[in-house]
Formats: structure tokens, sequence, C-alpha cells
């Protein structure tokens, strides 16, 4: 049975089976049934995925207290993590995620952090462009007069000064970038359907664990 | 301001200038401390989250109609196969959820993709470029298909570039390059807005502003004066 | 005057780092008030609201995380009280992000307040509008993109019997004529992570039902283009969209303030930009030549 259950080709099996049943129901009028089916299915990915999160808590916690036992550099900040990260798993368990201890310990270090992260970018950003639009050529001169022209634009300063940055910003925007984007979204969405392809003939099985490869794949 | 809001305050504001501490371009205490606890937090509130569904979608509709909602106890069998993942023996059994999830996810962001990512993004491309009643937009449509069409051929790898297509490759790297520059542009406006948000919740109102300004001089006189006269217990205290 | 190229070139870059705070904290502080013009864009998703009858049903998707927060909340706290004030109309909270709930409970307590008698969530009115009369909060949906589908193909089926807090919603939904995913006249999204690019696979291509979209400046290429090829009716972008339409719709917040900061950090980037090449070009090249 466990033999059955590690063969590549009982995943295989059961990767075009949910796939039949995601496909067909979408692009043909199907019976109840099927459509049933499609709705487990898609509800039991979303269980599956809430599961998947424990295993990182259990992954993370083995590291961390292998690095607190050992005394690895920076240990009492690993046991920072942990303690926080327990102490919230408990009482949003046991008190429910409205709980007063639980909404404190997000609001004073979870929602603070998470729009820091993002907003030290702007800093990298800048001194990153300082550093590297500098105009050697052609290209890096289009480059820095597509950023220049867009930018004015959403400065309202800019347009203040000058209205005629409006228009060019707003038509760069709207067909330059947006080109490049669409190019972009028909390349990701050809991809996808290669990758799709891919994993329905098995040849993408690394995608589940199997990276064991045969030489004539 | 009662006393739990205060310290709310405060900490929030401990870790936001904690994180902006690693600015200084000096790996600090203050960073480790606000990295760890960020993290920490984050994996705290997302388990929460999760396992609040599964108790509240799963488990009690479960529990209130077993005979009806019989196949979310599958469901809930192949989710807990997820967790054998991490047994030395039977870790094997978790390629079952993990197949069924693969194929779902593939297929659900494929299926639909095919006419949003492809199919209406082609239709869109095909504009009218002979409408000289109105010039203007014949002129946009045509620039737009140009655009589209270089910026492709400059992503052919597969056939040697001579002749018509050496040169709609050249004029889509260029197109490229300055397309680039101006989704920099909006991606900097972006990350500006982010910021500009944080900003003005460390700012306004009053005590905000006094918690910011006293929270940041201490953390940096305290960096400058580690790394100016103690430098090897900055070393020591960083992981 | 090479000296001046040479330092030019060699700026460290923790200068531009506390020029940046010191410039976003002061104008922040003492805006200066300058003019705003509205792009298209936005005025195109004010009208969409704007002409809202009464009956329509609005489902209101908050793909917001803190990440995102700062950035789109001056969207969120300008577009849905404009959605609030139409008279009739049904609004549906939902979230596919885990801490979208949040947002959601913060949005509604900053525009709206407690019911009387009540003193906690939901039972808040916003612009006269009550829970569990005029709108209500579903709360989170996990699965992002598959709960997106999924609520497209079974709207009553993944929604449930229940809101966020508990309390029936079957006899709202009931009343309200709302069984599946075709009678959600409009959707308005909030975007971190780019969930309208479901919302127009799962929702638009098949119902062509209308979605506005607000997003970060991240996510606006793909949003443009889906707006481009007539799939989004409206978008507003990053801040500047959101100051834009609290500009429009009278909802005056921080966004609009923060357009004076907007403009002198962009211009400060493009003096570094300016300032780097002048010193590439007065000091590093020559050092390359010689």
């Amino acid at each position: 049975m466990s033999s059955l259950i590690k063969s590549r080709e009982f995943l295989l099996a059961i990767i075009i089976a949910v796939s039949f049943f995601i496909y067909f129901p979408y692009f043909v009028e199907s019976p109840k049934p099927i459509v049933d089916i499609e709705s487990w299915l898609v509800t039991t990915t979303v269980v599956i995925a809430s599961f998947a999160v424990m295993v990182s808590l259990y992954t993370m916690t083995r590291r961390e207290v292998m690095r607190i036992t050992k005394r690895v550099k920076g240990w009492p900040y690993s046991l920072l993590m942990m303690i926080l990260a327990w102490f919230m798993i408990v009482v949003g368990v046991s008190l429910g995620k409205d709980a007063t201890p639980f909404r404190f310990c997000a609001d004073a270090f979870v929602l603070p952090g998470d729009s820091t992260i993002y907003a030290i970018l702007v800093f990298y950003l800048t001194s990153a462009a300082a550093r590297s639009f500098k105009v050697r050529d052609l290209e890096s001169l289009l480059l820095l007069l597509g950023a220049f022209f867009v930018l004015m634009q959403q400065a309202p300063l800019g347009e203040y000064l000058f209205p005629y940055f409006g228009p060019i910003g707003s038509w760069l925007v709207n067909n330059l970038a947006m080109a490049a984007s669409r190019v972009f979204t028909i390349s990701a969405t050809l991809g996808g359907i290669v990758l799709a392809i891919r994993l329905l003939a098995g040849k993408e099985m690394a995608m589940i664990g199997l990276i064991a490869r045969r030489e004539k794949d | 301001m009662d006393i739990g809001s205060f310290f709310v305050i405060l900490l929030s504001t401990a870790v936001t200038f904690g994180l902006f501490s690693i600015l200084t371009g000096v790996d600090n205490p203050f960073f480790a401390w606000a990295e760890n606890t960020y993290v920490g937090g984050a994996v705290g509130m997302t388990i929460v989250v999760s396992f609040t569904w599964i108790v509240s979608n799963l488990i009690q509709k479960i529990l209130s109609n077993p005979y009806v909602n019989w196949p979310l106890i599958i469901s809930l069998i192949l989710g807990l196969m997820m967790l054998l993942r991490v047994h030395p023996k039977y870790s094997y059994l978790a390629r079952i959820p993990i197949s069924i999830a693969t194929g779902v996810g593939v297929a659900v962001s494929t299926r639909a993709a095919i006419f949003s990512g492809l199919l209406y993004q082609i239709r869109a491309t095909i504009l009218p470029i002979f409408d000289w009643r109105k010039p203007e937009t014949a002129f946009t449509n045509l620039m737009i298909v140009v655009f589209v069409v270089t910026i492709m051929t400059f992503f052919v790898y597969t056939t040697e570039l001579k002749g018509p297509l050496k040169i709609s490759h050249r004029i889509g790297r260029l197109v490229l390059f300055a397309s680039f520059g101006a989704l920099f542009a909006q991606t900097y406006m972006g990350r500006l807005g982010l910021f500009l948000g944080a900003m003005e919740t460390l700012l306004i109102p009053e005590t905000n502003f006094r918690i910011s300004i006293t929270v940041a001089l201490i953390m940096l006189i305290t960096i400058i004066v580690l790394k100016r006269y103690y430098p090897e217990t900055l070393n020591k205290l960083v992981p | 005057m090479s000296s001046l190229f040479k330092v030019f070139a060699n700026i460290d870059r923790r200068v531009w780092h506390l020029l940046t705070f010191i410039l976003v904290g002061y104008t922040l502080l003492h805006p200066i008030g300058l003019p705003l013009k509205v792009s298209p864009e936005v005025k195109k998703a004010y009208e969409v609201i704007e002409n809202l009858k009464p009956g329509d049903v609005v489902l209101i998707n908050f793909d917001i995380a803190a990440f995102g927060w700062d950035e789109i909340k001056g969207s969120c706290l300008s577009m849905i009280p404009h959605i609030f004030s139409k008279e009739g109309v049904k609004v549906i909270f939902l979230t596919v992000q885990d801490q979208g709930y949040i947002f959601i409970e913060r949005t509604i307590s900053q525009i709206g307040k407690p019911m009387p008698g009540y003193d906690k969530f939901p039972w808040y009115e916003i612009q006269g509008k009550k829970y569990l009369q005029d709108y209500i909060n579903i709360g989170f949906i996990p699965g992002f993109d598959k709960a997106i589908a999924a609520l497209a193909q079974d709207f009553r089926g993944v929604v449930g019997g229940k809101d966020w807090y508990g309390n029936s919603i079957e006899e709202w939904l009931d009343k309200n004529g709302i069984k599946s995913a075709k009678d959600i006249d409009l959707i308005v999204t909030f975007d971190c992570a780019g969930a309208q690019s479901y919302f127009v696979s799962y929702w638009y291509v098949p119902f062509k039902t209308k979605i506005l979209n607000a997003m970060i400046g991240v996510s606006a290429p793909g949003s443009i283009v889906n707006y481009n090829a007539g799939m989004l009716e409206g978008i507003v972008i990053s801040i500047r969209g959101a100051a834009e339409y609290q500009y429009l719709s009278k909802y005056y917040g921080m966004a609009l303030v923060s357009m004076d900061a907007f403009s002198i950090i962009q211009f400060m980037l493009l003096i570094a930009i300016l300032i780097g090449n002048i010193g590439y070009y007065g000091w590093e090249r020559r050092k390359e030549k010689r």
C-alpha cells in the first residue's frame, strides 16, 4: 500500500483527476454532482493550506529551539520570537482572536512591523536611483526620461509647474507602461498554461516533492 | 488616553523605529529586537486566524450536521494528513493532500487566466489604427500595437535575429527601458505612499509625535554611542 | 570644482535617508496646499459610485494587509462613505486576507458610530445605515483566489448562514434578493495583493459584474492593463488616487494632506538623480578615463 502511495503514477492520477473536476465544469455545462465535487475540492484545498501553516509553525519552532539550546549567537532574540509567537497562539486559540491580549500584540508588534517592512523600501529606492540612474547610453536615457515624466505627472507640484507633464506622464503610463505590463501578463499566462500542461503530463513532479528525476524526462 | 493605548503606541513606535534603524547602516540590537518581535507576532497571528477558520467553518459545520456535511470530514482528514509532513516515517502520506492542492491551485488559476490574461488582452490589443476621423485615438492605438508587438519580439530567443525581427527587437528593447522607468516611478509612488501613511501614524496627533521623537532620539544616540565607543558590546548584542 | 564632483559622486546614502525623514515630517505637519488635478480613471470610479441606485448590492472586498493599509486607507475612508451615502444601497463586506478583518473594523469605526444601545462590533451605523439592516460583514474567507472563485460559483454556500460575528444573515440575504453572484451589482476591491485579477476572471468574465479597483502602487500596472481592456470600470491608484477621490467626494483626509510631502520627496528623488549624474560625469567618468 505504501509503495502505491509513494509511486509517481498514483500522485499523477490524483492531479489529473482533480484537474478534470476543476476544468470540466468551468467550460462545459455540468450536472450537479460534478459541480459539487468542484466546490468540495476548492474547499478542501483551502483546508489543506490552513493545515500547511501549522507545519511551518513546527519547523520554525524546531529550528529556533535548536538555536536556543545550542546558544547560537543571537539566541535571546530567538527566545523572544518563540515566546511571543506561542503566547499569541495560546491566547488566540483559547480566548479568541478578539481577546484583548491578542489584539494588543497584533496592534503593537505585527501591524506596525508589516507596514514598516515595505515602507523602508522607499529609502533604498531613493539611494538606488541616485546611484543607478546614470545616463551612459540611449537605453539609460530612455529609462531616466520614462521615470522623470511619470514622477512629474504623479507629483501635484510637477503638474502645477508645467501643465504638460500631466498628459505626457499619463500617456506614458496608459500606453507605454501598459503595453509592457500587457506583454508580461500574456507571457505569465502562457507560462502558467505551459506549467499546467507539464503538471498534467507528469513533468513537474518536483512541485509535489518528488525531486528525483528519471533520465528520460 | 488609557494605559493600554499608551503602551500600544509606545511599542508600535519602538518596532517601527527599530526597523527603520537599519537605515543607519549599522547592524544594531534595536533592529534585531524589532525584526524578531515582528516575525514571532506575524507567525502567531497567521496560525490563530487559520485555526479559527478551521474550527468555525469546518469542525463546527461537521458537528452541526455530520450526515449532510460528511464530505468535510474527508477534507479534515486530508488536512490532518498534511501534518504528517514532519513525521520521519509517514511523511510520504502528506504528498496526497499536496497533490490535490497543487492540482486544484494550478487548475483554478489557469482556467480563467486563459480568458482574462490571454484572450482578452490580445483582443484589447486589436485596435483600430486607421480611423482618421479621430487621429489622436488612431495614433495612440497604433503606438500600443507597435509597443506590444516590439516588446514581444524582444523576448524571442529561439530564432536568429535578422532583418525586420532585429529592428523590432531593438525598438522593443528601447520601449522596454522607457517603460521600466515609468514602472519604477509607479513603484516609487506606491512605496512613498506607504511611508507617508506610516509617518502620519507616527507624527499625528501630538502624543504620537512626542513619543516618536523621544524613541527615535534614544535609538539614534544609543546606536552612535555603541558604534563609536563600545563596538565589542555592539557586536555581542547583534545576532 | 573636481572636489565638488567627487562629493556629488560619493554622497553617503544616509544623507538621502535623513533628508527624506526631515522633509516628510515637516511637510506633513505644515502642509502647503498645492492644487491637485483629478485623473479620468478616478473620475470614472467616482461616477460609478455616484450612479448607484436604490436596491443595488455592493460587495466590498478588503484585500488589505498591514503592509498596504497606510497607502490604501485614504481610498477606503472616502470611497466607502460615498457608497454608504447612496440611498437604498446594500453593502456586503468581506476580506480574502487574514488581517483584513482588522481593517474592515478600523474603517467602520472611523467612518461610523455605534448604533444606539450598542457599544461594540458589529453594531455600527454608517451614515444612518445600520448593521444587519443595510450592510453585513462576512469577514475572512481563506483561499484568496480560490475563495473568490468559490464565491462566484456558489455565493450562498461559501458565505454560509452566519456573518463574521456569528449572527444569522440568511434572512437579510433572502430579503435583499441575494441568491448568487449574479445578484451583486458592483464589486469594489481594495487590493494589496492583486485580488482584482481574480475578480475579473471569475466575476467579470462570466457575469460582466462591474468592478472598481483601488490598489497600492505596486499592483497598479496589472490593474491599468485590465482597465484599458475594459474589464475594470474605474481605478484609484495608490495614495495619489486616494487624494483625488477625497477631493472629488469631499470626504477629505490625510491622503490629500500628504500630497505636498509626496511632491517634495519626488522632487528630492529627481535632485538625487541629477546630483548622481553630475558626480558621474564630473568625477567617475573622468576617473575611468584616467
